[in-house]
């Protein structure tokens, strides 16, 4: 949405708009500021209800997102070894990921 | 294509041999570290394999370009989707001799499975039978873990969720089963905070929930099993929600609790002191 932050004065765009003689374009421009108008209004009345509700706005944020759990949509198996075994038993190529590190420490 | 065409597996432990479960899963990954030099249990991977156990590749997605695993703003998951295929399709065509027919349509998108696993619904948490179940998720926001969330749920009986529901101060012993669970998650691996490291309280009047809650381990060992790397130190917050009851059973029909100033500190050996953190933690009842 453009247009800054001010609210347009339509009486004063219609009244500048007249001189044009252009009936079309003053009406596709009352429109958009119109649309601009109602699409700020709309945008505050939503921040308010956001603010409004502000432990939905903090259980919003600490969430997972659908977006974040896909990787439960993958069917995996618990273990390196019985990962191998389903793998020859399927003739399947393997996938396997593993978390860090190393052996001993743990370090990355 | 991993659903479709290759066995999945993972450690859901972190790869030190106290903690891995089963000790053959160890022998492997020695097995294949000696074959990569070390490379391969040096961090996260994702690795490639033949039936027959043959390493067709691997590498850490997160490294993706230029971009170290330490820089989220400049990650570039389209690499990281390229090297992914390109290592799967080595295995593929080492294990079928020739890439799958759909190869291409799956690699692009526009095979119907891939619509199909988009539209997949992930199985939500389930409540259980009897029992007061919370589901807690807690975010954090530290370089290397940004937006890290982690999500488990915490169970009350019914004789305990009786008193949490009545106008007072909740028990501290329950307080803490549920506090317990609002640790920054990132680098730690089974952490456990004790009560003694658990300070804060929850108060319940007339629909309101409020309280404040700080975990300030005492104990290295709390914060994480892994000695060489535990960069949380504490997490505390204000707490605010609401709950409705049931009036024939007197039980929670809807609980809702969150952190609204919540503050995590991380200190990560080898990349100093990254301050302090917003914390958010949410606490929703599964019915």
């Amino acid at each position: 949405m453009g247009g800054g932050s001010r609210i347009p004065n339509l009486g004063r765009h219609d009244s500048a708009l007249s001189r044009t003689g252009s009936r079309d374009s003053r009406f596709v421009i009352r429109d958009s500021l119109f649309v601009r108008f109602m699409s700020m209004h709309a945008l505050l009345a939503l921040a308010v209800l956001l603010q409004a509700d502000p432990i939905e706005e903090a259980l919003a944020k600490a969430r997972p997102r659908p977006g974040e759990e896909r990787w439960r949509l993958i069917p995996w198996i618990d273990s390196f070894k019985k990962g191998l075994e389903a793998a020859k038993k399927g003739k399947k190529p393997l996938f396997f990921f593993g978390y860090d590190g190393v052996l001993e420490t743990g370090n990355c | 294509m991993l659903r479709k065409h290759f066995v999945c597996a993972h450690l859901p432990e972190l790869n030190t041999r106290h903690l891995v479960a089963d000790p053959d899963d160890v022998a492997l990954l020695e097995k294949y570290n000696r074959e990569t030099k070390g490379m391969l249990v040096a961090g996260e991977r994702e690795v490639f394999l033949t039936p027959d156990g043959e390493l067709c590749g691997f590498f850490l997605s997160l490294n993706t370009g230029k971009a170290q695993y330490t820089d989220a703003v400049r990650r570039d998951p389209a690499k990281a989707v390229d090297k992914f295929f390109e290592l799967a399709a080595k295995a593929a065509e080492k294990t079928h001799g020739k890439l799958p027919d759909d190869w291409a349509a799956l690699r692009d998108g526009t095979a119907p499975e891939v619509a199909g696993v988009a539209d997949l619904k992930l199985p939500a948490p389930r409540p259980v039978e009897g029992k007061l179940a919370l589901r807690v998720s807690v975010r954090g926001g530290v370089n290397m873990y940004e937006g890290l969330v982690g999500a488990e749920t915490v169970l009350f009986s019914a004789e305990e969720e009786r008193l949490l529901a009545a106008d007072g101060e909740w028990p501290d012993e329950h307080f803490k089963r549920l506090a317990r669970t609002f640790y920054t998650r990132g680098g730690g691996v089974h952490v456990e905070v004790r009560d003694a490291s658990i300070v804060g309280s929850i108060r319940a009047k007339g629909g309101r929930l409020e309280g404040s809650f700080e975990l300030r381990p005492k104990e290295a060992a709390e914060r994480s099993k892994r000695e060489s790397f535990r960069p949380w130190i504490w997490s505390k917050g204000r707490l605010a929600g609401d709950y409705t009851l049931d009036p024939k059973t007197g039980r929670f029909s809807s609980l809702r609790l969150a952190a609204v100033e919540g503050q995590a500190k991380f200190e990560l050996p080898n990349y100093g002191d990254k301050g302090v953190h917003e914390l958010h933690v949410g606490v929703e009842l599964l019915r």
